[in-house]
Order: C-alpha cells, then structure tokens, then sequence
C-alpha cells in the first residue's frame, strides 16, 4: 500500500525495536515538538518531480533522523540542558543513551537507504553526515576562540548547518536518477545559501533581533562560542574589548560594550550583507529554472518563497 | 539598487571578458565566492559592481598587488650573498650585480602577480581564499591588468637578467631552466609537486641556497661559503612561511584534497614538526656559522632569531585547531620576522667592505 503524505510523521515507534522501551520513549521525546523544517522542505521539492510517496516518505524520514541524532549528540557535547523546552535526553536519559540513540538512528538510516538501494544516494548521504560531523568537530574547537571570523564562521556553518540543506535540495533530484551536474551544482549553491541564512538568523536570535520565539538569549555568548553576529560585531574591535565581551551577562551590557550606535549599524550592514545572500539565491534560481525540464518548473514558484522568510523570519 | 548578478558558463564566449575584466569599462565582474571547494563549478557567477565604487588609492593599490614585503623572500639572500662576497673581497661584477638584483626583483613581482591572476583564472582563489593580494577579488583592479603587469615585470626580469646571461651563458641558463622546472613542477603540472607534499622543500632549497649558488656564480663565478650557510637559513625561513600558511589553511586544502607536506603530517604532528623548525632554526644557524668565515659576525645576527622563533614555536604548541586565534596571521608574522632579520643583517653586514 502506498504511504500517504498526508500528515507526514517521520517516527514511529513501530520503527524500532519495541523490546527497547527506553530507546522509544527517548525518541518520543525527542520527536515531539520539532518543526520539521528540514522534511517539510524535502517535501516541497520532491512534490515537482516524479517520486513515489515511499521515496518521499524515506527522505524525509532521513533528514528528520540525521537532523535529531545530531541534536542529542549536540545537546551533550555543549552540555545544553533544554532542548525545545524539555530536559535534553542526555540529562533525562543519561549521556550513554543519548549517545546510542543517535548513533541508532544513523545506522536506521543507511539500513533505509540500502534497502531503497540507490547506491549514489547513500554516498551523498553518507557524505553529508561526514561533513556534518566535522563541522560540528570544528565548531566545538572554536569554543573560548574570542579572534573568530565571519569567514571561519562560514566554512564551519557550510559544514554543520548548509550540508543538512544542500542534501533537501538535492536528495530528491539523485532519489530520481536525476544526476544533471548543473542542476546539482546550482542546488549545492542555493542549498549552501539558504543553510548560511537559517544560521545567521538563527544566531541573531541570541542578541534579540527578530526574536518573535522568545528564546533564550545570549546562550552562545555565555557558553564561549562566537556566533556569526558577535564576529561581525566585534570585526576591527581591540583584544580588550573582545575581553570585556565575552564576559557580558545581558544584552544591554553587549549594547554598552560596543556603544548601541554601533550595534545598530553592525546589525544593518549585517543584514546587508545577507540581503545580498538572498538575492544571489534568486539570481541562482532563475538560472536553476533554465536548467529544469518543463514539467518540474513549479519547483522555482516554491523555491523563491524561502529565503525571505528564513533570514527577515516574521517582517 | 538593487544588486545584478551574471551566471557565465566557463565555454560560452563571454567567459573571458567577465574573468578578465574587459567586458566593460564602467562596470566590474567580482566572482562570487564559493564554499561548495569539493567540485570545479561548469559556471561562474559574478556580482557588478560600478568600476570606481569603493576603489582605494591607485598607490595602495599597487602597494597590495605588489606585496613588497614578501620581496625579502627572494631579495634577502641575493643582496646578502652581496654583501657577505664584497667583505670577502671576493672578485665582483657589479653592472652584473646589481642588473641581476633588479631582474630578480622583477621576476619575483612578475611569479606573484601571475600567480594571483592564474590562481583567479582556474578558480584555485575559491579555494585558498586569504591567499595572494586579492585586488582582483575585491574590484580593485581587472585580471587583466593583472595579466599584463605580471607579464611586463617579467619582460623586465628577462631584461635584466640578459647582461647575466650573455655573460655565463651556462651557468645562468642552467640554474634558470633548473627553477623554471621547479616551478612548473611546483604549480602547474595536474599531480603538482606542491600537491605531492614537496612543496616546502623546494621552496627551502630555490629560496636559499641554490638561489645563492646561481647569483654568486652569475656575478663573482664562485660561491662564497658563508653566503651559503646564510642562504641555508633564509630559504628555511621562506620554507616556514610557506609551512605556517599550510597549517592555517589546513581547513581548506583538506576538502579540496590538496597535499601539503603538513597535511601529510596531520594538524598534531604536522604543528611538532613546525615547532621543532622554530626551536632548530636558530641553533642550526649557529652552529654551521661556526664552519664559514664571517662566522662569528653572522652568529652574533643570529642571536634575534631566538626570541621570536621560541616566541612563535610556543604559539603553534599551543594551537587546538587550524582554526585556532593562536595561528591567525602567523604565517605573516613569520615573513616579518625574515623581513627583519634581512635588515639586522644587512646592518651588522654593512659596509660591505673587508
């Protein structure tokens, strides 16, 4: 019987093993609560191509599964204790489990994929979780690195963040034995785009800009990482300031530090700066919409409505 | 306004004109930077900009194509062998000295210039992005202006070079040919001595002794002993230049599977065997001073080595990552540190007289 797309739910504890109580109620957790950005995004792409709804259904599953095993080995290595506003599973569960669980569900994944049998969509997966990992390698290494620059920043975010969407743009064009290497360079392009801006929005949310959420703030800061606002803050700034910085304890002593004006003006020239990312997100995409056959042209009316929302979030 | 982009094929006829710059005079192409190093992309896509907007001074212009201070790297030892030949009273041709010296300083500029613009041309600047002056990255000047002062000092070297080359036909044409090879070798060929992991030691050898051995031949037809041991330790010095920059850009050449020596070694290994230069360096310089004469004067130069060597030696100890603020810019400290040492000699040297 065909899966339905409807209402997709990537987990389902009939996925697992039911003798592992422990493993099926982390993973309930753990599943729970999340937007699903990332198969939401799979979904729209694939829904212009030829796909059944078991290959759509398998890769959503998989980005949803490298996406979460990366959250709970995330979660333990910078010691968070939320995550979506719940214990993180190494502190409910122990950091063994949390450990197991994500390695658990990385290995479901490559079982998937062999099962689904496209040798090339295994390799781009598995390379993809290779790049993952070393951004996040990278990333921990940067902690109490106070001199970091927005272009160290971009190799790491290119890595940890952008791979994971590289993959939802392009994972439905190998899952159809679509291999046109314009296409997938122009996807790796825009792919790599939409992950930089998810980030820096992301990161702007740690100094209250656009924080409609209400999330935590300064969480980077006070845990000794330099996201890519405070490098870009701080570009030009003298050692003792970056000292006095990441000692701050609120935004208003940040706004002190820097002087307010300066904050604000780093703020727009940053939001400049990634103004000029969506645009060549566009200008990429109307050169991705010459290289598309006809009946897959719809993928640029979708596509043309994420960057926007992704980086400026609710304006 | 609102930005224009432009997508160039690397086969559609228009390609060139956007690459160099000659497809328009009001307006620049600056490529777009890529983070996707893993493929060569079919196609190009460029950003227009106005040709004037936010272009500095034509002179700082010159000064950061130039990069006048990496002259050291190929001036020092000459200069200094110079120096070192005239106190030994050794028999000198100073129209060839001095022809030699400027086309060696020609040449130098030219090998910069058109590696800037080759390395822009096959898209190599996508990957090692804080490498080369990057004028043409940033709209500063067009590639193909680029193009042609890398091509005019080279006619300049050649210039100047001849009266050294009528002269010793043999010797010059040899040593020359001999670095031609090593630089083809070094950037050209498609497995590269560079991305076999030799790069530094050909770098150690060009820039230092046999760089020494072709002017001291070319100007006095004898190599002079303690020109030798001098030109040992400044090619050692560019050769860690080299070496630094590999370990900060380790990153990069990893994902673009280019094979340094220190990417060989891996980041732990490859930063022990740096220090371990740094700590040598120093020691080695006087040790084999003692051998030479000038020995003592030359031991006495040394001496400034030390601190900063140690100084820098400590730092790359100290790293976690290539991407660690303890090595950012140490490469560049370290070609000071050669710029300096050139002065400090040339003062302890000068005059250059018996």
């Amino acid at each position: 019987m065909q899966k339905s797309l409807k209402d997709l739910k990537v987990y389902s504890s009939s996925d697992f093993p039911s003798y592992l109580p422990k493993l099926n109620a982390l993973y309930d957790d753990l599943f729970s609560g999340g937007k699903g950005f990332r198969s939401k995004l799979i979904q729209m792409v694939s829904r212009h191509l030829s796909l059944k709804n078991e290959a759509v259904y398998l890769l959503a599953q998989t980005i949803e599964f490298i996406h979460n095993a990366s959250l709970l080995h995330d979660d333990l290595v910078d010691r968070s204790s939320l995550r979506r506003n719940k214990t993180t599973a190494w502190l409910k569960y122990t950091p063994e489990y949390a450990v197991l669980a994500g390695d658990y569900l990385l290995a479901r994944v490559m079982v998937n994929l062999s099962e689904f049998g496209n040798i090339r969509l295994i390799q781009y997966t598995a390379e993809m979780i290779s790049d993952l990992l070393e951004g996040e390698w990278i990333q921990d290494s940067l902690v109490g690195e106070w001199n970091v620059t927005l272009e160290q920043l971009n190799q790491v975010h290119n890595l940890k963040t952008a791979s994971l969407f590289k993959w939802c743009l392009r994972a439905p064009f190998v899952a159809q034995e679509t291999y046109d290497e314009d296409i997938h360079q122009l996807l790796d392009e825009m792919g790599g785009l939409l992950g930089l801006l998810f980030q820096r929005s992301d990161d702007l949310l740690d100094f209250n800009v656009r924080n409609y959420e209400g999330k935590a703030i300064l969480g980077d800061l006070k845990s000794g990482y330099m996201n890519s606002f405070a490098a870009f803050l701080l570009q030009d700034c003298e050692e003792a300031l970056r000292l006095k910085f990441k000692k701050a304890q609120s935004l208003d002593e940040v706004k002190l530090l820097v002087t307010p004006d300066l904050f604000e003006r780093r703020l727009q020239e940053f939001d400049q700066v990634n103004q000029e990312s969506i645009d060549l997100y566009l200008h990429l995409m109307e050169q991705l919409a010459q290289a598309l056959p006809e009946k897959e042209q719809g993928l640029r009316d979708d596509l043309i409505k994420l960057p926007h929302p992704l980086y400026w979030r609710k304006r | 306004m609102s930005l224009r982009f432009v997508t160039v094929r690397r086969n559609d006829p228009d390609f060139d004109g956007y690459i160099t710059g000659d497809f328009s005079s009001t307006e620049r192409a600056i490529p777009i930077s890529s983070l996707n190093i893993k493929s060569q992309s079919n196609f190009m896509t460029f950003k227009i900009v106005a040709a004037d907007e936010k272009k500095p001074t034509r002179a700082r212009i010159v000064w950061e194509g130039l990069r006048p201070r990496l002259l050291t790297i190929t001036v020092t030892p000459a200069a200094l062998s110079l120096m070192i030949m005239s106190r030994q009273s050794m028999p000198i041709h100073w129209v060839l000295a001095i022809t030699s010296l400027l086309g060696l300083v020609f040449l130098h500029l030219s090998v910069f210039l058109l590696n800037d613009f080759f390395d822009y041309y096959r898209g190599r600047d996508q990957v090692h992005r804080s490498r080369g002056s990057r004028i043409i990255q940033k709209g500063w000047a067009t590639a193909s202006a680029v193009r042609f002062w890398g091509f005019f000092n080279l006619a300049l070297g050649v210039i100047f070079g001849f009266p050294a080359f009528f002269e010793k036909p043999l010797i010059v044409g040899g040593i020359g040919g001999l670095a031609v090879l090593v630089i083809l070798g070094y950037s050209n060929l498609k497995q590269g001595l560079r991305d076999i992991g030799l790069g530094e030691i050909l770098v150690s050898v060009c820039l230092g002794p046999l760089l020494v051995m072709g002017y001291g031949l070319a100007v006095s037809n004898s190599v002079s002993a303690p020109a030798l041991a001098m030109g040992i330790i400044f090619g050692w010095m560019s050769s860690l230049i080299f070496q630094l920059k590999n370990l900060e850009e380790m990153i990069t050449t990893y994902q673009n599977r280019t094979r340094t020596m220190i990417q060989r070694l891996g980041f732990d290994r490859g930063k022990k065997f740096i220090a371990l230069q740094l700590y040598a360096l120093p020691i080695v310089a006087i040790v084999i001073f003692q051998f030479v004469e000038l020995g003592i004067l030359l031991s006495i130069c040394s001496i400034g080595l030390f601190f900063t060597c140690y100084w820098l030696a400590r730092r790359v100890c100290h790293a976690d990552s290539p991407m660690s603020s303890i090595l950012s810019g140490i490469a560049d400290e370290m070609a000071v540190l050669h710029l300096k040492n050139a002065i400090f000699f040339s003062i302890l040297l000068f005059p250059p007289i018996a």
